[in-house]
C-alpha cells in the first residue's frame, strides 16, 4: 500500500443520497481542495448558514489541528469534513464525546478493527491516532471538524507512523471513504438528535459510551500542558468530561486540558 | 497549572460540600447556565439550610466596573478616572486554558488595538474545544491580564476594553 496512485474523487452524491432526511449533512458542499474546512464553515456560519451544513474535501491545503498544529494531508485518502452545529440544549463538551464515539463506532462498523479514545477525543487504532477532531465554538455556533486517516500509509514517515496510522494500514485493505462518511453522519446525527431531545438520559448514555472507550483510564499518564507537565494515574472522568488524575503525592486533580503523552 | 479542585487522600468521588449539592451538580448547573440565556440560577432547600445562587458574572456580560473613587483635580487624573469608570472587563466564559491566538501564531489582539463588538479576541481551550472569546463592546484593548497558555477560572478577567 502506498500513496502514489491517484485517487478517485469523493462520491459526494452517494453520501448525499444516503443521508437524506438527516438533520446533519445538508446542505453538503464539496471542494476538491480547500484551505481548511473548519475555517470555511466558520465563515459561512458568520454569514448566517443554517445548522447541519457540511463541507467536505479531498485535500486540505492548510488543514490545522488544535492551536494551529499542522494536519498531514493525504489527498484523496482521508475523510476530511466540517459540520456546522447550533446546539442550544447542551454544552459543547458533549460534542467532544459524541464525535469521538461516533467516529470510533463507524470505524468498527466499516473497517472491523477495534477503536479506542485517548482522552479527550483522539480516536486510536492499534494505539495510534487515526482521527483528529477540532471543535471550535462561538457564542452562536459550533464547528466540528473531523479528519480521519482512511487509505494510504504513513509508513514513509517513521516519526509520524510511531504516533499515527491509517485504517488501511490497520486492517490491511482499502476502505470506502463514502461508507465511512455515511456511517459517521448517521451515528452523529442520532447522537445529536438524542442530546437535543432527551436531556439528562442522553447525556448519561453518551458519557457512558465515551468513558467505556477511553483507553487513558487506569493508566499512569503524563499530561503536557504547554511547557509544563503533570503525571499520575488517570482514575476517571467527571460529569463534564474532565480527567480525574491521582497524582503521585496522593492528591486528586481535575484536569480540563493538556495532551496525554503516555 | 490547572487546578479546578485538588483534594488529598483516597476518596474516589469529589468531596461533598456541606450544602447538600455536590461539585458535579454545581458544575451541571453552571453548564446549564452557560448553554442558555439564563442569567441567574437559585437553589433553595430550607430543610438543609441551603441557599445557592449562581449568577452570570458581570465581566462576561460586559458590565461596567464600579467607580468607587472620587475624581481627581487635574485633567490627567480625571481622564484616568473616566477611563476606569467606563472600562469593560472581558471574563473567561469557562474553566480552561487561555489562548491568545487560534492558530498558535500572532496573538489575536494586543494592548492598544481597536476592536469591534463581537470581534474574536482570544479563546479558552477545554477538552480540546477552542471556545472563542468575543469583544463585548467596541473599543480599545487597554490591558491583557493573562498570558497565552495560562489556566483560567470561570469568570476570571482576561482583558479590559475601553469602550469607543
Amino acid at each position: 500500500m502506498d500513496n502514489s496512485e491517484s485517487q478517485p474523487r469523493l462520491d459526494v452524491a452517494a453520501i448525499h443520497a444516503a443521508t437524506q432526511g438527516l438533520r446533519l449533512g445538508a446542505p453538503l458542499l464539496y471542494f476538491p481542495a480547500i484551505g481548511s474546512t473548519n475555517t470555511h464553515v466558520m465563515e459561512l456560519a458568520r454569514e448566517g448558514a443554517a445548522e447541519g451544513l457540511l463541507v467536505m474535501t479531498d485535500e486540505q491545503t492548510a488543514g490545522r489541528g488544535r492551536i494551529g498544529r499542522a494536519w498531514k494531508s493525504l489527498p484523496g485518502r482521508q475523510l476530511e469534513c466540517s459540520l456546522l452545529l447550533r446546539p442550544t440544549a447542551f454544552p459543547p463538551h458533549f460534542l467532544v464525546m459524541a464525535s469521538a464515539v461516533a467516529v470510533a463506532e463507524s470505524i468498527e462498523a466499516v473497517a472491523d478493527v477495534q477503536a479506542g479514545i485517548k482522552w479527550p477525543n483522539d480516536v486510536q487504532v492499534d494505539g495510534r491516532k487515526v482521527c483528529g477532531i477540532l471543535i471550535e465554538t462561538t457564542s452562536d455556533f459550533v464547528v466540528l471538524g473531523i479528519g480521519l486517516n482512511v487509505n494510504g500509509t504513513l509508513a514513509d514517515d517513521p516519526a509520524l507512523a510511531a504516533l499515527a496510522t491509517t485504517l488501511a494500514d490497520a486492517c490491511g485493505r482499502t476502505l470506502s471513504r463514502e461508507a465511512l462518511a455515511i456511517e459517521l453522519l448517521q451515528r452523529l446525527d442520532a447522537r445529536y438528535a438524542d442530546l437535543c431531545a432527551n436531556g439528562t438520559a442522553a447525556r448519561e448514555a453518551l458519557r457512558a459510551a465515551w468513558r467505556g472507550r477511553l483507553v487513558t483510564l487506569g493508566r499512569r499518564v503524563t499530561l503536557l500542558q504547554g511547557e509544563a507537565s503533570i503525571s499520575g494515574v488517570a482514575e476517571d472522568v467527571d460529569e463534564s468530561g474532565a480527567l480525574l488524575l491521582r497524582r503521585n503525592d496522593g492528591t486528586r486533580q481535575t484536569v480540563t486540558w493538556g495532551d496525554v503523552s503516555s | 497549572m490547572v487546578r479546578e479542585r485538588a483534594e488529598r487522600g483516597g476518596e474516589a468521588t469529589p468531596s461533598q460540600p456541606s450544602s447538600g449539592l455536590n461539585i458535579a451538580e454545581i458544575r451541571q448547573l453552571i453548564s446549564l447556565m452557560e448553554s442558555s440565556d439564563i442569567d441567574e440560577i437559585s437553589v433553595e432547600r430550607e430543610s438543609e439550610g441551603l441557599k445557592l445562587v449562581l449568577r452570570r458574572p458581570a465581566p462576561s456580560s460586559g458590565a461596567l466596573l464600579e467607580d468607587d473613587e472620587d475624581f481627581g483635580e487635574d485633567d490627567f487624573a480625571a481622564d484616568a478616572e473616566k477611563s476606569k469608570s467606563t472600562a469593560v472587563e472581558v471574563g473567561a466564559p469557562l474553566v480552561g486554558v487561555f489562548r491568545a491566538s487560534m492558530k498558535n501564531d500572532k496573538p489575536l489582539v494586543a494592548p492598544g488595538d481597536i476592536v469591534r463588538e463581537g470581534q474574536i479576541i482570544a479563546a479558552i481551550e477545554a477538552l480540546n474545544v477552542l471556545n472563542e472569546v468575543e469583544a463585548s463592546v467596541a473599543g480599545r484593548i487597554t490591558d491583557i491580564l493573562v498570558t497565552d497558555g495560562q489556566p483560567v477560572e470561570y469568570g476570571q478577567t482576561l482583558l479590559v476594553i475601553e469602550p469607543a
